[in-house]
């Protein structure tokens, strides 16, 4: 088994462990490297969007977190879950605003040939 | 230097609602940079006054000597409840386990923030950052406490032994 695979299993395991809430959506995580060189991997919760805000505090996510931390630790993967939680409104909107600052940047360049 | 600590935690704070609406890339990634250069200074300022002592004019230049990544490294022994060999064999209290988990996801962040242009940060992920980097304060303030109103070190095993700062 290839440790992509390893870690798709541990991530699984560990959202079974969730609790109800607030509700997840969605998983995704990336294999990197991180900026002190060690291997890590980044783990994207996506949240319900209608989640009050009252759930976004860390008592109601970092079980979450441990969870994922401890999946991972329990299967013997060496790898740090930097792990992150967000609605996909929050994504969309967040990459929207540094699509349109890069569109200026390069509209920039262009003009000035 | 727990008056930068403090400082830089409430300026993190504030940055989260500097925006009204929604919030600018520009203030969440200094709400992280500032999230985490607090916990630095406050577990660095600590180490410095607690371990090795000296003068305020000592100890305000010893932050240079802490290194990031030698830091990281032990907070994932930490985290790990893996024994650190300069400590031997100890028994990391829980509070000590979520300052270390807290600092390597700071870490991280901050140089996310600080570096990587194509990254971007949301309201709710960047809040939580900052509400940890609190919660780590507090935490770090209780094994403090306990450590200093507890004049023998006493969880664990017989052959271990608990580490705090002094």
């Amino acid at each position: 088994m290839t440790l992509e695979q390893r870690v798709q299993l541990a991530l699984e395991k560990a959202r079974r462990q969730f609790p109800p809430e607030p509700k997840v959506v969605g998983m995704e995580h990336e294999l990197i490297i991180d900026s002190t060189g060690d291997d890590a991997v980044k783990v994207l919760v996506k949240i319900d969007e209608a989640t009050p805000e009252d759930r976004w505090m860390p008592e109601w996510l970092e079980p979450m977190a441990k969870a994922i931390r401890e999946s991972l630790r329990g299967d013997d993967i060496d790898l740090w879950p930097y792990v992150h939680f967000l609605t996909l409104t929050e994504e969309k909107e967040a990459k929207a605003e540094v699509e349109e600052a890069e569109r200026k940047e390069r509209m920039r360049d262009a003009a000035q040939g | 230097m727990s008056w930068i600590a403090d400082g830089l935690l409430e300026q993190a704070e504030h940055l989260l609602d500097r925006d009204p609406g929604r919030p600018k890339q520009a203030s969440l990634r200094r709400a992280v940079s500032a999230a985490y250069y607090s916990l630095f200074h406050l577990l660095g300022g600590d180490a410095g006054e607690h371990f090795l002592g000296g003068s305020y004019e000592f100890r305000r230049r010893l932050i240079r000597i802490f290194d990031h990544g030698e830091m990281k490294g032990a907070c994932k022994a930490v985290a790990a409840r893996r024994p650190l060999p300069v400590f031997g064999n100890v028994v990391f209290p829980p509070d000590l386990a979520l300052v270390a988990e807290t600092f390597i996801d700071l870490q991280e962040a901050r140089h996310r923030a600080d570096y990587d242009v194509t990254t971007t940060f949301t309201r709710h992920d960047t809040r939580r950052m900052v509400v940890r980097a609190r919660d780590a304060f507090a935490a770090w303030r209780r094994v403090r406490s306990r450590h200093t109103s507890s004049s023998c070190c006493s969880s664990g095993s017989k052959s271990s032994r608990s580490v705090a700062p002094r």
